[in-house]
């Protein structure tokens, strides 16, 4: 068995579908059921996607679509994935991400963290998106985001605008 | 831990409004064995402590004002404050972020602490293996090298930094502020607008571009940033009062005068602030008053400067006929001839506008009666064909 394979899963408790790992030619979808109401996706744990984990993911998304989908927590390569093809994203479109993983830097412990954003914190000014400072989640300090111009704020920008 | 039985001789700083706060900090220094906390009652005395006790921990808790004033003293001329500084606030939000992003601080915590948490940060502020404290020895350099005036060596020491930490912005901006201290305005101005791309709303850039801009003439542009700077942070009493200067020069003078007085509430030693207050009172037609305060300022040179700006202000307001009185009365209270050659040829070009060519070939020949060298003065003379042997 690839390494790969190994670090593929789906996991759910009562509300939610955690995906964690690669998104490849091994992701299988077919713990995440068809139901009614919606259907919580969480993707902060998606290390990767490559093109056959594109059609995979798409192939689950047609499965799914009468319900509501939400995307929780998206990580910074569903992001990368979904600016690159919206398509990935389900029948609600932007509406449907609720919230997205952004990297923070922190300028004074010099650290690299992650930060949880909902769409709402984006502020759009002149054509590029902002998110406001947030503390360093170490020593409390401000944490600037590296990742200003990022492909998935641009995908904002483009839909704001 | 070696680290702590060095501090436990300084005194540490306590200036902590919260009575459960204040308490628990007690009973952390107690632990930890250090000397009897120095508990000043307000910003001044904080800030005279910070002085005496240059390696003292400074933990507080006040509103973001006292705090931004006490962390301005702080950083002084420098770039970096070295001592530990904890500041418990409130509630993190984005305002607090900004004003906060300026300074480097050891740790900032939000809303209830606990006691367990308040000893291990006190420890962790000192460690030098925690990873606050990675750049410090580099600081100390860079700080050290600063005192000593070797500019060259500042330069080099941040670039080296910002080498090894490219994403980290504050090392950028603490490099241009550097170069603008060097006159090095131009390579200053590119790498604060690289910064801008990342954080568009830092004061403290806003502010060194802003100076950047002035220096290359671009008043328009200066006045902008320095505008958005004071937006998004007010606690600043010197950029108060740069802007102030700056709306008088451009003839807003309610707003120059909201400024002043704004700037001289938030610092009582801001010489800028108090002479801009005057200046407004000049403007205003209340000389006396004017008069009386810029007595209380010791330098000529500063004095005179009020009445300078009001008369600048004057011009650009086309009252040529005030900006001509100011002049005069700038005339009165200077004494150095180098300082008095500047006002009055201010005062020709006012008689020049109002188009009184005796009073402004008089007050050329004064100009360079006072200094035979200021060559502005031969220039005026030859643009408006007036014979000055």
């Amino acid at each position: 068995m690839s390494d790969t394979r190994k670090r593929f899963s789906v996991q759910s408790d009562n509300s939610s579908y955690f995906v964690e790992g690669y998104i490849n030619e091994n992701a299988d979808f077919k713990k995440i059921e068809v139901g009614e109401g919606k259907l919580r996706l969480n993707l902060e744990q998606v290390e990767y996607i490559n093109s056959i984990g594109c059609k995979n993911w798409l192939t689950m998304i047609d499965r799914v679509k009468s319900m509501d989908i939400e995307y929780h927590a998206v990580s910074i390569a569903m992001m990368t994935a979904i600016s690159m093809l919206p398509g990935l994203l389900p029948p609600g479109g932007k509406g449907a991400i609720k919230s997205f993983i952004l990297p923070y830097y922190c300028l004074n412990c010099n650290q690299d963290m992650t930060l949880k954003i909902s769409p709402e914190e984006l502020k759009v000014v002149d054509g590029s998106a902002f998110v406001d400072m947030h503390a360093c989640v170490h020593c409390g300090n401000p944490a600037v985001i590296t990742e200003e111009n990022s492909e998935y704020l641009y995908l904002y920008v483009e839909e704001i605008d | 831990m070696k680290f702590l039985e060095q501090q436990s001789e300084f005194p540490p700083i306590l200036f902590i409004k919260n009575e459960r706060h204040f308490k628990i900090a007690r009973e952390a220094f107690r632990k930890l064995n250090f000397a009897e906390p120095i508990v000043p009652d307000d910003v001044d005395q904080v800030n005279s402590a910070l002085t005496e006790n240059p390696r003292s921990l400074l933990l507080m808790d006040s509103g973001l004002g006292d705090v931004y004033k006490i962390l301005n003293h702080c950083r002084g001329d420098g770039f970096f404050d070295l001592r530990p500084i904890i500041f418990l606030c409130e509630k993190s939000d984005s305002k607090v972020m900004k004003i906060l992003s300026e300074f480097r601080l050891s740790f900032v915590r939000y809303g209830e602490q606990d006691p367990k948490d308040f000893v291990t940060d006190i420890i962790q502020s000192f460690n030098p293996e925690n990873p606050i404290n990675s750049l410090l020895p580099q600081f100390r350099q860079i700080e050290s090298a600063r005192e000593n005036n070797e500019d060259t060596a500042v330069i080099e020491l941040f670039e080296n930094l910002v080498d090894e930490y490219p994403q980290n912005i504050r090392l950028h901006t603490e490099m241009a502020a550097a170069k603008i201290k060097m006159g090095l305005h131009e390579e200053a101005e590119s790498i604060l607008d690289e910064v801008l791309i990342v954080d568009q709303n830092s004061p403290r850039v806003l502010f060194l571009k802003s100076q950047c801009r002035m220096k290359q003439g671009d008043r328009v542009q200066a006045m902008e940033h320095l505008s958005k700077s004071v937006n998004y942070c007010s606690y600043n009493s010197q950029r108060c009062s740069e802007l102030g200067k700056m709306e008088i020069e451009w003839g807003s003078e309610d707003k120059g005068k909201k400024l002043f007085l704004h700037a001289w509430k938030i610092d009582k030693k801001n010489v800028e602030a108090y002479k801009g207050i005057a200046t407004t009172k000049l403007l205003e037609g209340d000389s006396e008053q004017a008069i009386k305060m810029l007595k209380k300022i010791s330098s000529e040179k500063e004095r005179a400067s009020a009445f300078n700006l009001a008369g600048v202000a004057a011009v650009k307001k086309k009252n040529f006929h005030l900006a001509d009185k100011l002049y005069s009365q700038a005339t009165e209270i200077v004494k150095d001839k180098k300082i008095m050659a500047k006002v009055i040829y201010n005062q020709a070009l006012a008689a020049a506008k109002l188009k009184m060519k005796k009073e402004t070939t008089a007050y050329l020949k004064q100009v360079l009666e006072c200094d035979p060298d200021f060559k502005k003065a031969e220039i005026l003379a030859a643009k408006l064909k007036i014979d000055l042997s």
